[in-house]
């Protein structure tokens, strides 16, 4: 069973290398300083690493030990088990995910106006995804599009109102943002949760009709979601080893 | 074989087009970044020699106001006294000697007080309470009318600039009160609430419709000289029930 398990990860390139990701990712994480592990700006990419790092193993193992799906399935859910691990999926990809990055942009933006906005987006989002699977809307066990294109439009409004605050705040306009990781990640969030958007939208169209458009666009985001974890494992690395003074890495 | 030539050739198309666009609008973000970098500067510039130029103002006006005040001082006490001095010591009496002497150790303290007022360092040694409290007893002392002063000292920690400004921000304001409100009563009342700190001046004079734009520059110069300081002015005032002015700062 493990090498079962070991083997479908190696087998596919995204879950190896956001597995690679992981474990240098929370390695570095824990031998940062206590008085970084505390601040946002680190716990926050910190708690996204290991969630992406946790679901997408949890995944491939729900994939190959069905016995142990099964058991998880009928243990949360009153419906027939068919196979699927899309609860999993749906849990920590389409919705802690996505409160996650929420939450590391909403870090990261320093108006006053525009922070309420991005909390109100939040509190929004997380209202109607309790509201829709509560009411049996959108069940856990089943697809559920209204939480997930909401969940990533709301990203991109997010990342468009960090944009906003990066060009606008007094704060930012006295920093380079080349030199900045989270310039970088809202960019690749931005770039990502907009191709999932679309891949989502022409899902019917393209998976019919243009499988291979469909496939190139599902690899493109998988490759940015790396490039994202990869951001957060060197923004870590810089930490570690080339520290900054604590206000100005706090804020830069 | 030719399904999987297809994907290849899309993941290459699609994977440069999207890293192209991306790279534009890393490009955009960065350029229009750099111009508002640079018109923020131009923005902080401009407002530190308004700054300047403001403080440079003040200090000039606050001098004026300091040597009429020493030329009255001069006329109407050390003249004065210095006309007794030289009576009583002129005098073959001892004891009107005696007082003579003491007529010219009072104007050596009177002349030495009035010394300190001719810079500004009299600024840094005293605080906003103390100065407003001297400011409503010298307008009592005059029977002008009645001051009272109510504060909770938030303002008695104030960089040097901020408090010279804020002084002449409120001798105007004090001024205004005695030319034009005649007023039976002028309160002041410093209070911390929030994040904010601030002074009100309140007086029961005759008021006016703060509604009507007046020609003059004074309460227009009055709310610049605060938004220098990071602050705010408020001003308002209803006929015959006298006006209400609020200076606000930012803790």
């Amino acid at each position: 069973m493990t090498k079962n398990v070991i083997l479908s990860i190696i087998e596919d390139p995204y879950i190896l290398s956001i597995s690679i990701l992981g474990i240098i990712g929370i390695f570095l994480f824990l031998i940062l300083a206590k008085s970084r592990k505390r601040e946002p700006e680190n716990y926050l990419p910190f708690l996204l690493l290991a969630l992406v790092f946790f679901y997408e193993n949890l995944g491939s193992y729900l994939m190959v030990n069905k016995a142990f799906n099964q058991k998880i399935h009928e243990w949360l859910f009153d419906v027939p088990f068919q196979g699927w691990n899309v609860w999993s999926f749906n849990l920590f990809y389409s919705q802690v995910s996505k409160v996650l990055f929420l939450l590391i942009i909403l870090n990261h933006i320093k108006g006053r106006k525009l922070k309420k906005v991005t909390y109100g987006l939040l509190i929004f989002f997380l209202i109607l995804c309790i509201g829709l699977q509560w009411s049996g809307v959108e069940p856990l066990y089943g697809i559920q599009p209204i939480i997930y294109s909401i969940g990533n439009s709301f990203i991109i409004f997010a990342c468009g109102l960090f944009f906003i605050d990066l060009i606008t705040d007094s704060f930012y306009l006295e920093l380079d943002p080349l030199k900045l990781w989270f310039f970088w990640f809202i960019t690749l969030t931005l770039f990502q949760s907009s191709l999932v958007f679309l891949s989502e939208v022409s899902f019917e169209y393209l998976a019919f009709r243009n499988k291979p458009l469909y496939y190139s666009l599902v690899y493109i985001s998988q490759f940015l979601y790396v490039s994202m974890m990869l951001s957060i494992v060197v923004k870590f690395a810089l930490e570690k080893f080339f520290p900054r003074p604590k206000t100005a890495l706090v804020h830069a | 074989m030719l399904e999987q030539d297809n994907e290849l050739a899309f993941l290459i198309v699609s994977g440069t087009f999207l890293t192209a666009l991306m790279g534009t609008f890393i490009v955009a973000m960065v350029v229009l970044h750099r111009q508002r970098q640079v018109q923020n500067r131009q923005k902080i510039d401009q407002l530190k020699v308004e700054y300047e130029k403001t403080l440079l103002n003040i200090e000039n006006e606050i001098q004026q106001e300091t040597l009429t005040q020493v030329g009255r001082e001069l006329h109407d006490n050390i003249g004065q006294l210095l006309s007794l001095a030289k009576l009583n010591l002129n005098s073959s009496k001892p004891e009107k000697q005696a007082e003579g002497k003491d007529y010219i150790n009072q104007i050596i303290k009177e002349v030495r007080a009035l010394s300190k007022t001719l810079n500004l360092d009299w600024v840094e040694s005293i605080t906003m309470d103390e100065f407003i409290s001297h400011q409503l007893e010298r307008i009592q002392s005059t029977g002008f009318c009645k001051t009272s002063l109510d504060s909770d000292h938030s303002f008695n920690q104030l960089p040097k600039d901020q408090k010279l400004i804020l002084i002449r921000v409120i001798q105007e304001c004090l001024n205004n009160a005695i030319k034009h409100a005649q007023p039976d009563t002028i309160s002041i009342r410093i209070y911390q609430k929030g994040s904010k700190r601030s002074i009100e001046i309140k007086d029961d004079g005759k008021g006016f419709d703060s509604s009507i734009k007046t020609n003059g520059s004074g309460l227009y110069n009055l709310s610049k000289r605060m938004e220098t300081v990071g602050g705010k002015f408020n001003l308002t005032s209803v006929v015959g029930k006298g006006t209400l002015i609020t200076l606000e700062l930012p803790l």
